[in-house]
């Protein structure tokens, strides 16, 4: 069977030392791009501080056999950035990048034309969701692909049968974006500044909250004018993988990625443990996933489901702070699973609307 | 400048057919579950010829069926005579080479337009950013990912002569290279899509129930998303089936600003958004529009 890496953000040295002894496979990160504004991907907070801190990382880990993987940042290029995106990715490589992420095809381009050998991965910003997509991507030159995250396991098991030499990457823990990545423009810092907005009010709406897909939206009928009700209608909480995570293995995809490099290291820190566990278990050695395994599967994963997974948005003018929400409360009580079929039990963090007629 | 009217919904292609318009799209750039069965296709097919118009499906991001089943469609479409297609995933991209009867039109996800964000206006004015900054942002909110050169060249000599883009009037001027790098551009008006989901909001707040019996209510119905926060933000934004917009209202200025730059074609949709239903409130918008 073949065991797939374990892929675990990093944005420090401190951090990488300790993923690498969780357990990590491989590491992957961003490097904040010099002078450009970071409002399409993640926060500055999020990336690797600087290329010199990145050649600390990239020393480290390959000293201890694990590849540095590191991402683009900006989501695409264009010619008025080129000459800044090729000096980031020079500064990338001269750290001692082992692969990098790109996410649009103009980056593959311009890799491609600087002459650098460097293996490319395809992003989720790529967007590929079927074996047709991931042809395009293979024949443009890279050797692996992250799915775009809301695929099914017999999904992923397809391209993975078709993949034809690239390796398949999926996302496998953390992440709530409820939209699909590349599609989606909603990311970015907020700015406020219309003249009647009431601070107060707005201020108590974003308690705990910073994606727009978790706001709380009155939803209105478009053509009466109704409100209908009051919820976070694009429910970007996070989804749960770990009991699907055998299934997942055995359809030989390549690399399980720790999805958001914003979280704080001991998130990160107890998700790469938990895939180093299951994994080894399902995939470490050359026995099948029978029942005995299974057994110790099932004991894993009760020990797992007090883990964090979110905090609560509390109703505003509930006076109520967010609290820390285990994962056998959000995942298995709501169902929220990765992989599974996509009408799962909706609003769960704001309790249920009334009932929407249909049309 | 051509007019072209794109639909979701069969029951609309008469309407639309009886509208002065130039052409008529067919399909979903949003949800493959709303792409027609191969029968219909072929009956929306023949009346769109029957009316001396040319025909152009239109396709969304594709799973691993939705693939299959227009991998089966596009063959289809080849033997009827060849159309243009509209492709939102490079999985179709891809498939298209293989049928070189069809004439691949790069659809707008497949094209990165930062300016979709509906904090785009915010944020280039934000004061806490250095004037460096603001320059940097007001370029970054004013091209899309085909305004590199090689990338341009790249869709050019894979075939691609056509490409959808949104009415986002900061791009206008980045409009330019594109119809200079020989591509025939056109423009989707009126709702700029800010995000799109596989997990259909619609469909989850109207309680469907699985995607295959899905009763398809986004053909009916549209909804305005609130909040304080958007509120603070100078906005609103609308939810229609698995996708968010914010609006963008056009102008006949803008239209003809499109034209002068190359546009060679403005699109409006017939769905619950736009509020078009019928021939004459087609031609009634496009009037409007001075075209």
């Amino acid at each position: 069977m073949n065991k797939p890496s374990i892929l675990t953000p990093v944005k420090t040295y401190d951090g990488t030392v300790q993923v690498i002894e969780a357990g990590a496979d491989e590491l992957y990160c961003a490097v904040t791009v010099p002078n450009a504004v970071h409002v399409l991907n993640r926060p500055e907070e999020c990336c690797v501080p600087s290329y010199g801190e990145l050649s600390r990382i990239t020393a480290y880990a390959r000293a201890h056999g694990v590849p540095t993987i590191a991402t683009l940042e900006l989501p695409f290029v264009a010619d008025f950035m080129a000459e800044q995106m090729e000096e980031h990715v020079r500064s990338l490589v001269d750290a001692g990048v082992d692969a990098l992420i790109v996410g649009d095809v103009g980056q593959i381009l311009m890799v491609r034309r600087m002459g650098l050998d460097i293996p490319l991965h395809a992003s989720t910003f790529l967007g590929a969701m079927n074996p047709e997509a991931v042809a395009f991507l293979r024949d443009l030159g890279v050797v692996r692909v992250v799915l775009e995250r809301h695929v099914t396991i017999p999904e992923i098991a397809d391209m993975v049968a078709h993949a034809d030499g690239v390796e398949i990457e999926v996302f496998a823990f953390g992440g709530g974006c409820s939209n699909i990545n590349s599609n989606c423009y909603l990311t970015g810092k907020l700015v406020l500044y219309a003249d009647d907005a009431d601070a107060a009010k707005v201020q108590e709406e974003m308690r705990g909250v910073w994606k727009p897909c978790r706001f709380p939206y009155e939803v209105y009928d478009y053509d009466s004018g109704r409100r209908l009700a009051r919820v976070p209608i694009m429910d970007g909480y996070a989804f749960c993988p770990l009991c699907d995570l055998p299934d997942l293995i055995m359809t030989g995809v390549d690399g399980l990625k720790i999805v958001d490099r914003c979280r704080p290291l001991a998130h990160q820190l107890a998700a790469t443990r938990i895939l180093r566990e299951i994994t080894d278990l399902v995939a470490g050695d050359d026995q099948p996933f029978d029942a005995r395994k299974r057994a110790q599967f099932e004991r894993l994963l009760e020990g797992y489901k007090d883990v964090v997974l979110e905090m609560t948005h509390p109703v505003p003018g509930s006076g109520a702070a967010p609290a820390p929400i285990r994962l056998r409360e959000l995942a298995c009580k709501d169902k929220r699973c990765y992989f599974s079929p996509f009408m799962h039990r909706p609003y769960a963090l704001q309790g249920t609307p009334e009932k929407v007629a249909k049309p | 400048m051509k007019t072209i009217i794109q639909i979701d919904n069969l029951r609309l292609l008469d309407e639309a057919l009886s509208s002065r318009c130039d052409g008529v799209r067919v399909g979903s750039e949003f949800c493959e579950h709303l792409l027609p069965s191969d029968a219909a296709l072929e009956r929306a097919y023949a009346a769109v010829r029957d009316a001396g118009k040319p025909f152009t499906y239109v396709t969304p991001r594709l799973s691993v069926e939705g693939m299959q089943r227009l991998g089966a469609q596009l063959a289809l479409l080849e033997t009827w005579g060849g159309a243009t297609v509209v492709a939102n995933d490079y999985g179709a991209l891809n498939a298209l080479k293989r049928h070189p009867g069809l004439t691949p039109h790069l659809g707008r996800h497949l094209v990165r337009l930062p300016d979709r964000s509906p904090w785009a206006e915010g944020l280039v004015h934000d004061k806490e950013l250095t004037p460096k900054q603001q320059r940097w942002l007001t370029n970054l909110y004013g091209v899309t990912s085909l305004n590199y050169a090689p990338t341009l060249a790249f869709y050019r000599d894979s075939g691609v002569r056509r490409v959808d883009l949104d009415w986002a009037p900061r791009i206008f001027q980045a409009l330019d290279a594109l119809a200079e790098g020989g591509l025939s551009l056109a423009v989707l008006l009126q709702f700029v899509p800010s995000t799109m989901t596989r997990k259909c909001h619609t469909a989850r707040f109207l309680g469907e129930e699985s995607h295959a019996r899905c009763s398809r209510p986004c053909q009916q119905r549209a909804f305005i998303l609130k909040s304080e926060i958007l509120k603070a933000a100078g906005l609103r934004l609308y939810l229609l089936g698995n996708a968010a917009y914010r609006q963008e209202p056009a102008t006949a200025e803008g239209v003809a600003e499109l034209a002068a730059r190359g546009v060679s074609e403005v699109v409006a949709a017939m769905d619950a958004l736009t509020r078009l239903k019928s021939a004459a409130q087609v031609d009634a918008f496009f009037g409007a529009l001075g075209v």
